[in-house]
Formats: structure tokens, C-alpha cells, sequence
């Protein structure tokens, strides 16, 4: 299969349907590479620069674990102390800089817009591993990657994504993805938290897709086949309006008593208190499975927009 | 109200009734400092029924000036006035891009931390509805 993609992984709109498909089947391979301890050179030489902005766990990791399993290196940082951005050096600069060392930069970054600026100013891959509250489009690869392994299909199937979707990145990219593969979305948030206006109207727009909109989980769980929580984004919040939102909302082993006996769970972790731990007995649970899943689908990414997965 | 009277200057016609005065502030925010101005509000308007109407004295508005106020009032004209004479009319189409001119209102932007120049889709031109190209953030201009 010969696909050409853009140099950059910026908006998940920066793939086709084609696109994502076909990195669901690199993804396949590299599991098969990860399980079966395969040594994998498709990167030696390579390096990956990780410039992580704002605080990640499972995104840098996976992003760092996904360069050595195929064989390249990794520099970063986790923070920008110690880096020339505490001095005041602009995005672009340190992009510009970092790009001569590097072979593809994954940036998270708390500005909205920022991973397009970083593209603007890179002659190697720009992946975006985050940008503010805009778009986490790697988080959705996975998503969707976690959903078409059990699923094995994205068309027709409901999908309800729950939490703090005003600010939670990973639901704006995801909602899109989902509505150009033909999922049916239903969307539970407290007000307040509610899935912003663009997204809403792109969804009608572009999509023909009208999302079925409550203040309470309740209301879906019963017709869900993919449960989809988020947690607060404290760090997009005042503290007041963090204290009032904690604890709004979570899903416990009662209300899962509704759910469809095959239904997932899914969560980009970190979770807090939005998922309670009881749950995670549950065999429809299957948040750690997903946050592995990025693992695979990232190195897909990182290898096919070196040019290299064949 | 006859544009005769301004000797030299811009007339900005056809504002909808009742963004007036908040052009004049757009203008003063960007342009304008110590010109005599006449604001006319509440005008008769064949087209508009009624209609808004600034006069600046002595300052000449810029084609990139015009584009900027068609966001906010798609209708407008400007006639440019030299010894009392329209010698030039300006009825800027609302383009399908905007580059610059406005900031974004999404204070998380990256456009508005370090200094990159705004970039817009024109969504919807009834109301101007812009689109943010970096945070795609969706907002009308005034």
C-alpha cells in the first residue's frame, strides 16, 4: 500500500480516514514487534527530540519507549527549567534550534495553536503530543486504535464521552475522528464543562453529525458501546472552579449496572477520582490496555512520517 | 449630514445603526488620534432603514483600514474626500482570509503570548464569524 502523508501531525485532521487505517496496520506489525521482543532497526540513527512543555506521564514515555523499541534515540526535556525557554527564548527559536539537532520533535505545550506554530518554523515532523486545550491528536491514533482491536469496526457504534470536554483535549480531537468514521456521539459533562461551540458546529457543519447533549451519564450509559471519561483539567481551571467540579462526576461499579455487558471503559489517564477504583475489576475496563496501545501506534507514527515503516 | 461639508477626509457610510460609536472606538484603538470626528447615528437609509455615518477630518483610511470594518459592518463604504470631492470609494469585499488586523480572543492562543501573526477563516459572513487557523477557536469580530 503506497500512502503519502503530510510532513506534520499537528490536527487530526491532518489524516484521512485512509491514513488512520493504515496506521492501524503498521500498528498491528509494531505490536507484533513489541510481543515478540523483535529487534527493530527501522530507526537506528534517528533521533527524537520529546520537548514537553507541560507535565506528561503517559505521552512522553510512550513517545520515548516507541523511539527505542525502533531502535532510534531521544533528547528533551520535561520541564523548561534548565533549557533556553526559561530565559524567554520563543517557540519558534527553540524549534528552529532543536530542529538542526533532531530528526522529528514531538511538542506538548500549554498554548492552544502552538504545535502549528512549531510547524511553521521546523524542517523535520512536528507531531503534536498536546497543545493547551485545542487537540491531543496521538491520544485519539490510540483511541480509535483501542477501539477498532475490540471493536473491529468505528462505524455506527455509540460512543459517550463524559468529563471535563470544555477543556479536555483528547474529547475535541476524538469527537471529530469519530464523526468521520461514522460513530454516533453523546456527550455528558457538567455545566460548565460542556463540549465548546467550534467543535459542536464543526461536527454539524462538516459532519452532518448532531451530538446528543446531557449534564448526566445516566442518560447514555444504557445504549453505550464505548464509555469514554475524562478527568477535570485542573490546570486550566482556578482552584475555586477546580474545588467545584471535583468529584461531579464518577463512574462507579452502580452505575455500570446499565451499561452494555460489552461496553468499554476507556480513559486517557491520569484518572483522579472521575473513575472510581472499584471499577477497574470490572472486565470491560480497559484503560490500561488503551494507555499500551500507544506504544505500538506511536511508533507507527513516528516511523511512517520518518518514511521508514515499510 | 451632506459629505460636502467635510473639505478633506474620510466619510464611513453604510455602518449599521448602532455600531457607530463602536467602529470609533476600533479606529481610535488603531488609528485615529487628535482628527475632528463626527459620528452620525440613527441616519434615514433607503437600503438599511437606518444606518450609522462617521466623519473624520484630515485622515485618510487605508484599504487594510476598510477590510477591518467590513468585518464588522459587511455593508460599509468609504469615500475618501480631497477640496470637498469623493476621489476615491472603497467598498472593501469581505475576503476569505484575514491575516493580522485583529488579535485573537482565545486568551490561551499562542498568537497572543508570543507576537505570531493572527490567521483567519472567514466562517460565516452574516454574522462575521472568524475561525482561529492555530486554536481554531470561532468568534465575531467587535
Amino acid at each position: 500500500m503506497t500512502i503519502q502523508f503530510q510532513k506534520d501531525l499537528v490536527n487530526i485532521n491532518d489524516l484521512s480516514n485512509e491514513h488512520i487505517e493504515y496506521l492501524f496496520h503498521v500498528a498491528d506489525k509494531m505490536k507484533a514487534i513489541i510481543e515478540n521482543k523483535q529487534q527493530c532497526t527501522l530507526c537506528e540513527g534517528k533521533i527524537l527530540a520529546a520537548l514537553f512543555y507541560e507535565p506528561s506521564t503517559r505521552t512522553r514515555f510512550s513517545f520515548e519507549s516507541a523511539m527505542h523499541r525502533l531502535g532510534g534515540s531521544v533528547i528533551g526535556f520535561s520541564s523548561t527549567e534548565g533549557t533556553s525557554v526559561s530565559k524567554g527564548e520563543t517557540l519558534a527559536d527553540t524549534i528552529r534550534t532543536i530542529a538542526n539537532y533532531t530528526d522529528i520533535i514531538a511538542i506538548r505545550h500549554p498554548n492552544e495553536g502552538s504545535a502549528r506554530v512549531a510547524s511553521q518554523y521546523s524542517k523535520v515532523p512536528i507531531i503534536n503530543a498536546g497543545d493547551g486545550g485545542h487537540q491531543h491528536p496521538t491520544q485519539t491514533l490510540l483511541d480509535l486504535y483501542s477501539i477498532q482491536l475490540r471493536k473491529h469496526q468505528l462505524k455506527g457504534l455509540n460512543v459517550l464521552l463524559s468529563g471535563d470536554l470544555r477543556f479536555g483535549r483528547t474529547t475535541h480531537s476524538l469527537s471529530i475522528a469519530l464523526a468521520r468514521f461514522g460513530a454516533n456521539l453523546f456527550f455528558a459533562s457538567p455545566p460548565g464543562l460542556e463540549m465548546p461551540d467550534y467543535i459542536i458546529n464543526t461536527l454539524k457543519e462538516e459532519y452532518n453529525l448532531t451530538p446528543k447533549i446531557a449534564n448526566d451519564i445516566r442518560d447514555y450509559i444504557h445504549i453505550s458501546d464505548v464509555i469514554y471519561m475524562t478527568r477535570v483539567q485542573r490546570e486550566r481551571l482556578g482552584e475555586m472552579e477546580y474545588l467545584q467540579y471535583r468529584g461531579s462526576y464518577v463512574l462507579t461499579n452502580e452505575l455500570l449496572k446499565n451499561a452494555k455487558s460489552d461496553a468499554m471503559i476507556l480513559h486517557p489517564l491520569p484518572r483522579v477520582d472521575e473513575i472510581s477504583k472499584e471499577v477497574d475489576n470490572d472486565p470491560r475496563a480497559l484503560y490500561f490496555e488503551q494507555a499500551y496501545n500507544g506504544v505500538p501506534m506511536r511508533m507507527a507514527l513516528i516511523a511512517t512520517l520518518l518514511g521508514v515503516e515499510r | 449630514m451632506k459629505t460636502q461639508m467635510l473639505e478633506n477626509g474620510t466619510v464611513i457610510d453604510h455602518l449599521p445603526a448602532g455600531t457607530g460609536l463602536h467602529c470609533l472606538d476600533i479606529l481610535k484603538k488603531h488609528h485615529i488620534g487628535e482628527e475632528s470626528i463626527i459620528v452620525f447615528i440613527n441616519v434615514p437609509s433607503e437600503v438599511l432603514g437606518k444606518k450609522d455615518m462617521i466623519k473624520l477630518q484630515d485622515f485618510y483610511i487605508d484599504e487594510q483600514m476598510a477590510t477591518f470594518l467590513s468585518l464588522i459592518a459587511p455593508n460599509v463604504t468609504i469615500n475618501i474626500i480631497h477640496e470637498h470631492t469623493v476621489t476615491k470609494k472603497i467598498k472593501p469585499a469581505l475576503p476569505t482570509t484575514i491575516e493580522g488586523l485583529i488579535p485573537c480572543v482565545n486568551s490561551r492562543c499562542i498568537t497572543n503570548t508570543e507576537g505570531y501573526t493572527t490567521e483567519y477563516d472567514i466562517k460565516s459572513k452574516h454574522p462575521v464569524v472568524l475561525k482561529c487557523r492555530y486554536c481554531e477557536f470561532e468568534f465575531t469580530p467587535g
